[in-house]
């Protein structure tokens, strides 16, 4: 039985998929197999991949290779006994690719970090940034929120409200102030008011309101010690 | 345009007989399914031959053998 390496190339460009079909009377083994891929004109990201068909037409093999970016290209090489790449899959969380997209992500840690901490994110560029078209529930133990610079929460929609809700007994709502200007908290009320629950609203004054004020319309009610 | 060198794992001792195929192709990550606009460029298989008819019988003109490297 004869035994020579051959190498076979392809005289054209050729999208995907690429064929070659072992012709009549031939049987090789393939030792490696490369092809430059061409990613400029993809429709998403890809992975280049090798399959194997049998004659029936059912795939012996797939082996796919490292995630290519959409418009990225790459040179790629097959080889018997190379260790499988992490990215190889396509499954999993990847850096420096996107988009990673998929039905949903459901992320879980048993244990925690260095610092105490089962999840750590740490972004040392510009910021990072959570977007949700719909609901959007962070829920914990103890939530500590803090800025180093300004602190702001708004709400856009109109119609809609911001609550914050004490719901069990025996806690409270504190709002601490160390302001460097006028005012250590200040509160900008608008043409409705200011309200209270169980008591008529405060109606806008002609001149700021004080905690004398205040103090003065709750006594009127009955409210005070 | 330079392009990133990417190296990946194949079978060994895959012996090709008559009508088997040896495909290139682009798979989407998630789904599997073919990622339109991709083009193979510069393809080339190197195989040891264990066939007993001429290396330049191929079925389709696509591909051509470039050299039986231990011929002659």
């Amino acid at each position: 039985m004869a035994s020579t390496d051959v190498q076979i190339l392809t005289q054209n460009d050729q999208v995907s998929p690429l064929d070659y079909t072992i012709p009549a009377a031939q049987e090789i083994v393939p030792r490696a197999i490369f092809a430059e891929c061409d990613g400029s004109g993809a429709g998403g990201a890809f992975l280049p991949t090798l399959q194997i068909i049998s004659p029936s037409g059912h795939v012996v093999a797939s082996c796919p290779a490292e995630q290519v970016a959409a418009g990225a290209s790459a040179d790629v090489s097959w080889f018997p006994r190379v260790a499988a790449q992490a990215k190889a899959s396509g499954s999993g969380i990847q850096f420096d690719t996107e988009p990673q997209s998929g039905d949903w992500l459901d992320v879980e840690t048993t244990g925690t970090d260095a610092g105490g901490f089962g999840m750590h994110f740490t972004d040392s560029g510009g910021g990072i940034k959570i977007e949700a078209v719909d609901l959007m529930i962070l829920e914990a133990g103890n939530w500590n929120v803090v800025a180093n610079g300004n602190l702001s929460m708004q709400q856009t929609q109109v119609g809609s409200d911001i609550t914050i809700y004490q719901s069990n007994g025996g806690g409270e709502i504190q709002i601490f102030g160390n302001g460097a200007l006028r005012t250590d908290i200040l509160i900008g009320i608008g043409p409705d008011g200011l309200g209270f629950y169980g008591i008529p609203p405060v109606q806008r004054q002609a001149h700021p309101v004080t905690l004398a004020d205040v103090i003065a319309v709750l006594t009127n009610l009955g409210l005070t010690h | 345009m330079a392009a990133k060198p990417i190296t990946a794992s194949m079978p060994q001792d895959l012996d090709l007989e008559y009508n088997y195929t040896i495909r290139l192709v682009a798979l989407d990550p998630v789904t599997g399914a073919e990622v339109s606009g991709v083009k193979f460029t510069a393809a080339s298989i190197f195989a040891e031959n264990r066939g007993t008819g001429p290396v330049a019988d191929l079925a389709t003109p696509l591909w051509i053998p470039l050299e039986d490297l231990n011929a002659g």
